[in-house]
């Protein structure tokens, strides 16, 4: 059963006279369970795509479609909500808010959904165990490394319960060692509890991992691989 | 809610240069709102006071014919003093009062002459109700001359070059409008802060004033009032007024519109200073939260994309804004009620501008006083220019791209 389906995606952008095609009739599907890499050069598009897949960005055409439910066209208030109960996001720059620790930034995201304080707590520790930060949680992130951040972020993103993960380039400012311990949890949470993943990357260690690798060129899907491991 | 409060708060001490700039703009804010508050209300309080102590008192009652035309014969009756004395002793919010007789009349030395308001009074008793005997700056109240002692205020001794001892000839016309003069022995000179009211005032014992007169008994033109609230003073005098037969009781600010229309003219200049002032520091804060905004784009764009609603954006902008405005204000109002304390009571020496301010009314001894209401309004100003100063960059967090803003720089 697929988590996410395009069809037809087209964004254009005007840039004075002329007109861009970043992402050019797109259709394909996302299955759950799958740990999707988007690939591509820069400007191919993928991360245009992503935001578009994940309701921060409209397309100039072409519908989204997650879980049966079309977003494309929600309002913005519509698309927040959506985002926040169906969602999880990991960002480059991890993004986490500097003036909270680490599990008052996993919980951020519950607190939004409305969920008991019980609740969160326990989920927070969960989550923050599954990425072995158990020994961080009261850290804030200026206390913390790049990779561990990144691990706080991705427990973030698990945190609300979402559908799917959109991470867009996650291990860009990562050091290898940081980069396989994250790829390692990410791998193990969709081997082990079926998470789907979506990633926008060039990064070749993320796309070594990958079960399946969409290739983007000028907007364009160019090749769609099943990686059989 | 909570944790939209305790991240609000938290961010307020994310850059404490910063944050420490505009605690520091609002302390001075405040405190140089207030005082200077302060010392104009305290200089304006100080003048009515004086004028109120120095002869107005709070009320005033005259024969109705005296208001209509200023005239030695238009004296109370026997009749109207006995009621008015029974009314003055019933009612539980008069302290204390006075009985004068009034003339018009001029002063002349070798030197000029002046004009003058020729008051007669009863020294022990005037004493009780007006501050004159206070405010005597060379020679002595009353107890010094027994033949025609005269006080005099300070401007009228330099005008016609008047020391104690020295002579004044005093005349004004008696009831049939003959002109009656005597030489007066200048037994004290006062200054109070008016200018005018040392120029143009003198007081005599009521017994000279009769005497001059030539009658059995004094005339009375006037009664000065004093009552427990100064704040009473027009209950008071129109409770009097119907309880008298043909003189109405007046209170200050009827007899001095001039003070109650300063009052109230400087108090709303005040404000205006007041408003401009925080006015300042609303630039001030909409400036440190722009940038606060513009440093955090990509947070905020994170959390518009994990699902924060706009509201809940925009309430923690505000937040943080009132945050950032309130923290400094107790400590800006503390320092100003202890300056304006300590100050109130030790006073501010102005004598550099003394000449100047005696001019216009003023001591130059000044003691700085605010009602507590400032306290009240500064703060609901500050509140109130928080919330206004919150919307422009809570409104610039809101139009952020989340797809963007998770990537700025």
């Amino acid at each position: 059963m697929s988590v996410i389906r395009t069809e037809n995606l087209v964004k254009t952008y005007t840039q004075g006279e002329y007109k861009i095609n970043a992402v050019n009739d797109v259709s394909f599907e996302i299955e759950r369970g799958e740990f999707t890499v988007i690939c591509g050069p820069s400007g191919s598009g993928k991360t245009t795509l992503l935001n578009i897949m994940g309701g921060l960005d409209s397309p100039t055409s072409g519908k989204v479609i997650i879980n049966d439910n079309e977003i494309t066209g929600l309002s913005e208030n519509k698309l927040i909500d959506f985002r926040l109960k169906n969602i999880g996001f990991v960002f480059q720059a991890y993004n986490l808010i500097p003036v909270l620790t680490a599990k008052e930034n996993v919980g951020f995201v519950m607190l939004m959904q409305g969920k008991s304080k019980t609740e969160r707590t326990k989920r927070t520790e969960e989550l923050l165990k599954a990425v072995g930060l158990e020994k961080e949680m009261n850290k804030k992130p200026g206390q913390m490394s790049g990779g561990q951040q990144q691990r706080v972020a991705v427990a973030r993103a698990l945190a609300s319960k979402p559908q799917f993960i959109l991470a867009d380039e996650p291990t860009a400012n990562l050091d290898s060692a940081s980069t396989k311990n994250l790829l390692d949890i990410m791998s193990k949470m969709n081997e082990e509890e079926g998470i789907t993943f979506v990633f926008s990357t060039h990064d070749q260690r993320v796309i070594d991992r990958a079960k399946r690798v969409v290739t983007f060129e000028d907007g364009k899907l160019i090749s769609d691989e099943i990686i059989k491991k | 809610m909570k944790t939209i409060i305790k991240i609000a708060w938290r961010n307020v001490w994310r850059n404490k240069l910063r944050s420490g700039v505009v605690f520091t703009s609002v302390v001075l804010g405040i405190w140089a709102g207030l005082f200077v508050l302060a010392i104009s209300f305290g200089m304006l309080e100080q003048q009515k006071r004086g004028m109120l102590e120095s002869q107005l008192s709070h009320i005033q009652i005259h024969p109705n014919n005296y208001l209509e035309d200023v005239k030695l014969n238009h004296q109370f009756s026997d009749s109207q003093i006995k009621q008015i004395e029974t009314v003055l002793s019933t009612n539980k919010d008069v302290v204390n009062y006075s009985k004068r007789s009034i003339s018009e009349g001029t002063g002349t030395t070798a030197h000029g002459f002046s004009n003058l308001k020729i008051i007669g009074v009863t020294p022990e008793i005037e004493k009780q109700v007006t501050s004159i005997h206070n405010r005597i700056i060379k020679g002595s109240y009353f107890t010094k001359y027994k033949n025609r002692p005269v006080l005099i205020g300070r401007q009228l001794a330099d005008q016609l070059h008047l020391e104690v001892g020295k002579t004044i000839n005093i005349s004004f016309q008696d009831k049939d409008r003959n002109f009656i003069e005597a030489g007066f022995k200048v037994e004290g000179i006062f200054g109070t802060p008016s200018q005018s009211f040392d120029k143009s005032n003198v007081f005599i014992k009521t017994e000279d004033f009769t005497n001059l007169i030539a009658s059995q008994n004094p005339y009375i033109h006037e009664y000065a009032i004093n009552i427990n609230a100064s704040e009473k003073s027009t209950e008071v005098s129109n409770l009097i007024t119907s309880e008298i037969k043909d003189a109405t009781a007046q209170n200050w600010a009827v007899i001095a519109p001039e003070l109650s229309f300063m009052n109230e003219t400087s108090e709303a200049s005040l404000m205006v200073i007041l408003i401009i002032i925080v006015f300042a520091l609303t630039f001030g804060i909409v400036n440190t939260m722009l940038m606060a905004i513009l440093e955090r784009k990509r947070e905020l764009g994170m959390m518009l994309c994990v699902g924060m609603n706009k509201k809940k954006v925009f309430l923690m902008i505000v937040i943080e804004t009132l945050f950032l405005a309130l923290a400094a204000t107790p400590i800006g109002l503390l320092i100003s009620w202890g300056s304006i304390t300590y100050f109130g009571k030790i006073g501010i020496n102005l004598d550099s501008v003394g000449d100047a301010l005696y001019k216009a009314g003023y001591d130059s001894m000044v003691f700085p006083e605010v009602e507590s209401s400032a306290y009240i309004n500064i703060t609901v100003m500050i509140i109130i220019a928080s919330l206004i100063a919150s919307i422009i960059p809570a409104r610039k967090a809101l139009k952020y791209n989340p797809a963007e803003a998770v990537r700025a720089v």
